[in-house]
């Protein structure tokens, strides 16, 4: 019995230290080195934010920016992306731009625990691959949580992280159909639409994420603000009330504002969909940032 | 509580701590924690089914008593028969009655006729295939006078539901099992580091293999009516992969568990996609379970129809096949399957080779001959073929996935899958090759166990880190369970 003892007490020694060996490398090692002086020195503002950022925002005409927002990004790891743009790169970053917004904040929230969960047990990740490296959101609770109780020790997945996105999407096109946008988003809302208490109820990560955002920023003397992009139309029918009262009661006026939803382009040919401004739509409006300067307000127009 | 959770693991660091440093000294004291860890693991997966395992154990030891008794005269049979009826009967009811139910209700419908036929909401006991045939080779191998009747209740009620393996085997016999429960188990340290091997084998199986190749045979399988046929066989042959890696792996930790509580079970899987016919191959696949059909149906059917010739050995087989696929679920679908796999034995029934056992010819590089390999993927695929009959929900359903896969989307290319599911089935092939002389692939001989353990352990870390790293640890259950 000591003997085989012995040779359990060995293996698990040895299995512990190739998991810890395994995490600094995967989980601190790499995504320093593969991070590392990504953006350019003089840049002092990025954007970071889901898909209405990427396609709205045109870094090589707004000086000094760099977009690192990607489509399909929720806050988790939107701010492992400010994390490593902040501490492994060279260049002093002053403003974080966080594409906000009712479209970019709710469309992937509702359920969005489950949208984690399912990433995590149903994508078959891998270690070895490239996009894994990122996975190190080690010090958002909840989402560890949730990765921990699906899977156990170095589980990742292949949620996309801290890619870095230049912007050149051109979605030429007519808007799609304005039935099915509010198909849609009568299927998260519901019949009430988007109210406060909803957003609370269903949106917990995002949330936490976007929270954490905010306390990443204030503990690191970073600007923080918050950009709605332009919108071809909201429906009628789904105000985007709920969404400036939990701004408004989770943040009070601390927060900045640069509203863009109701931009007024020339015409419909600058949108690539009802969320979503065409690389037309974008070059106009990022002239017009780049010329005029972010039209900031400490609240969204909140009249309660 | 699966063997590849963590409640299970501290179920068992406790079990063991307890079976071997607290009661270590005294066989019948571990027999009695023993009986009451498996109780407390069937029920914490199914309370409400536990007084009905141990009835049942209490109504088979008085059995047994009594046909040991009654050895001398008419009685002895009359038990046996109360014996087999009741075990049958209990499967009967737990498993087939709503099958049977809507079978006549069906049937009934189909002629025209109205019936007020109703299903019962029966549940199922886990393991009820497992240990109902326990007991009645039981009961039968005590009337053989093959053993006596266990007189200690405790081994008996062990034997029965041991914890290992009362949820999907092995089907243990009595004879061999009761009578290490009798004796003074002592740890021994090859066959502690066998089983320890054995486990991490059959976890890197389940947990890598059969967990990640379900991925894409859950998604084909699902929408097969807009897959290619070339996606489907790709699925269809994945299927037999996942189904032997799940199930050779549950096994494989079972009897790994068991080894390292002092036991040796019965093995289930021996290498069965070495084989050159289907009745090696099923001589192979699920050993305890096809043992016991022989053992108790297909053998004295073929006494009994010997007069009839080659018919009466093929009338035997179907019959044989048939309970083997009816076994593994109240469904036509695995009547068909059984019908299927007794037509597969035709060549060899005709050609007078059943029994003959397969030599595989290898060449000097060690491996099979084209011949062989040949009729080895042959045998490997037609038993694919059957797979998608118990995959089916039912028999028209069935017949539509058997036409999906010969459709004009034959030849185009089938849908990509991981890198790493073939590299793993390769890997598999590979190992299981050229450790085939050994119980299962990892199995070391003593004398490396005690002078190489740093290669052991090198081995055994690689395992882990695919486990860890590529591993679907996501708690899926096993195939075999619903069976």
């Amino acid at each position: 019995m000591k003997k085989f003892l012995l040779f359990i007490g060995t293996f698990i020694l040895l299995y512990v230290l190739t998991v810890i060996c395994l995490r600094v490398i995967w989980i601190e090692l790499f995504p320093q080195i593969l991070t590392k002086n990504v953006i350019d020195k003089n840049i002092h503002t990025i954007v970071i934010g889901a898909s209405n950022g990427e396609t709205s925002w045109n870094d090589s005409i707004i000086v000094g920016t760099k977009n690192l927002a990607q489509s399909g990004r929720t806050y988790m790891s939107n701010l492992t992306t400010l994390r490593y743009a902040v501490e492994y790169n060279e260049c002093s970053i002053d403003t974080v731009i966080v594409c906000a917004g009712m479209p970019s904040f709710l469309y992937y929230t509702k359920d969005i625990i489950g949208k984690y969960e399912r990433l995590i047990s149903d994508e078959k990740t891998s270690l070895l691959s490239y996009e894994a490296f990122f996975n190190c959101h080690k010090d958002e609770g909840l989402y560890w949580k949730a990765l921990l109780t699906q899977n156990p020790l170095l589980k990742t997945s292949r949620i996309p992280a801290g890619r870095f996105v230049k912007l050149e999407r051109d979605k030429l096109g007519d808007p799609r159909a304005y039935e099915s946008i509010n198909k849609r988003l009568l299927e998260f809302g519901g019949k009430n639409g988007f109210t406060e208490e909803y957003i609370r109820e269903h949106c917990r990560l995002q949330i936490m994420g976007l929270r954490m955002i905010h306390d990443y920023c204030e503990r690191n003397n970073i600007v923080l603000i918050l950009y709605n992009s332009p919108i071809y139309k909201i429906p009628d029918m789904v105000s985007d009330r709920g969404y400036k009262d939990f701004i408004h009661s989770e943040f009070g006026d601390s927060i900045l504002i640069a509203n863009y939803a109701d931009y007024q382009f020339p015409d419909t040919s600058y949108y690539g969909d009802l969320e979503h401004v065409n690389c037309k739509g974008a070059n106009l409006l990022s002239n017009d940032i780049n010329n005029n300067g972010l039209n900031l307000q400490y609240s969204i127009n909140y009249c309660k | 509580m699966l063997f590849t959770t963590l409640e299970f693991l501290i179920f068992f660091l406790i079990v063991f701590i307890a079976y071997w440093f607290i009661c270590g000294k005294n066989v019948k004291i571990q027999n009695v924690l023993l009986l009451l860890a498996s109780y407390v693991f069937y029920g914490i997966a199914e309370w409400r089914m536990l007084p009905l395992l141990i009835v049942t154990t209490i109504v088979f030891y008085w059995l047994g008593l009594q046909i040991s008794k009654n050895l001398d005269n008419k009685k002895a049979d009359y038990y046996k028969v109360c014996g087999v009826v009741l075990g049958v009967g209990t499967l009967l009811y737990f498993k087939y009655f709503n099958f049977f139910i809507q079978s006549f209700a069906d049937l009934f419908n189909a002629i025209g006729l109205q019936t007020n036929l109703h299903t019962f909401n029966i549940i199922m006991p886990l393991g009820v295939s497992y240990f109902t045939f326990k007991l009645i080779s039981y009961v039968i191998e005590v009337n053989r006078t093959k053993m006596e009747a266990c007189k200690d209740f405790v081994a008996f009620a062990n034997y029965v539901s041991f914890f290992p393996t009362i949820m999907s085997g092995p089907i243990d016999r009595p004879n061999g099992f009761l009578q290490q429960l009798s004796l003074k188990r002592n740890f021994k340290y090859s066959l502690g580091m066998e089983g320890f091997q054995q486990i991490l084998w059959g976890l890197f199986k389940k947990v890598v293999i059969a967990d990640n190749l379900a991925i894409y045979v859950n998604d084909i399988w699902t929408n097969y009516q807009t897959a290619s046929s070339s996606s489907f066989i790709v699925a269809m042959v994945f299927y037999l992969f996942q189904l032997y890696a799940d199930f050779s792996g549950y096994s494989d930790m079972a009897i790994g568990i068991a080894k390292l509580m002092g036991f040796k079970v019965t093995p289930n899987f021996h290498y069965p996609f070495f084989t050159t016919n289907i009745a090696e191959f099923w001589r192979r696949w699920h050993m305890s379970l096809t043992s016991w059909v022989t053992d108790y149906v297909f053998t004295p059917l073929n006494i009994k129809f010997r007069d009839y010739g080659k018919w009466g050995i093929f009338g035997a087989i179907l019959i044989n096949m048939v309970i083997i696929g009816l076994w593994h679920g109240a469904n036509w679908t695995y009547a068909v399957f059984g019908v299927y796999q007794a037509l597969l034995y035709i060549p060899l029934i005709v050609s007078g080779r059943m029994n003959k056992r397969q030599k595989i010819k290898i060449s000097r590089m060690g491996l099979p001959g084209v011949g062989d390999m040949i009729r080895m993927v042959c045998v490997f695929l037609l038993f694919a073929f059957g797979t998608v009959i118990i995959r089916a929900n039912d028999v028209p359903h069935a017949w539509d996935m058997v036409c999906s896969m010969f459709t004009n989307r034959l030849f185009v290319m089938p849908k990509g899958t991981s890198f790493w599911n073939i590299f793993f089935i390769i890997c598999l092939l590979c190992v299981e090759w050229v450790q085939r002389d050994k119980e299962f692939p990892m199995q070391f001989s003593e004398i490396l166990y005690n002078s190489k353990k740093g290669l052991i352990l090198i081995v055994d870390m690689i395992l882990c880190f695919f486990i860890l790293t590529l591993g679907n640890t996501g708690a899926n259950s096993f195939i075999y369970f619903q069976f």
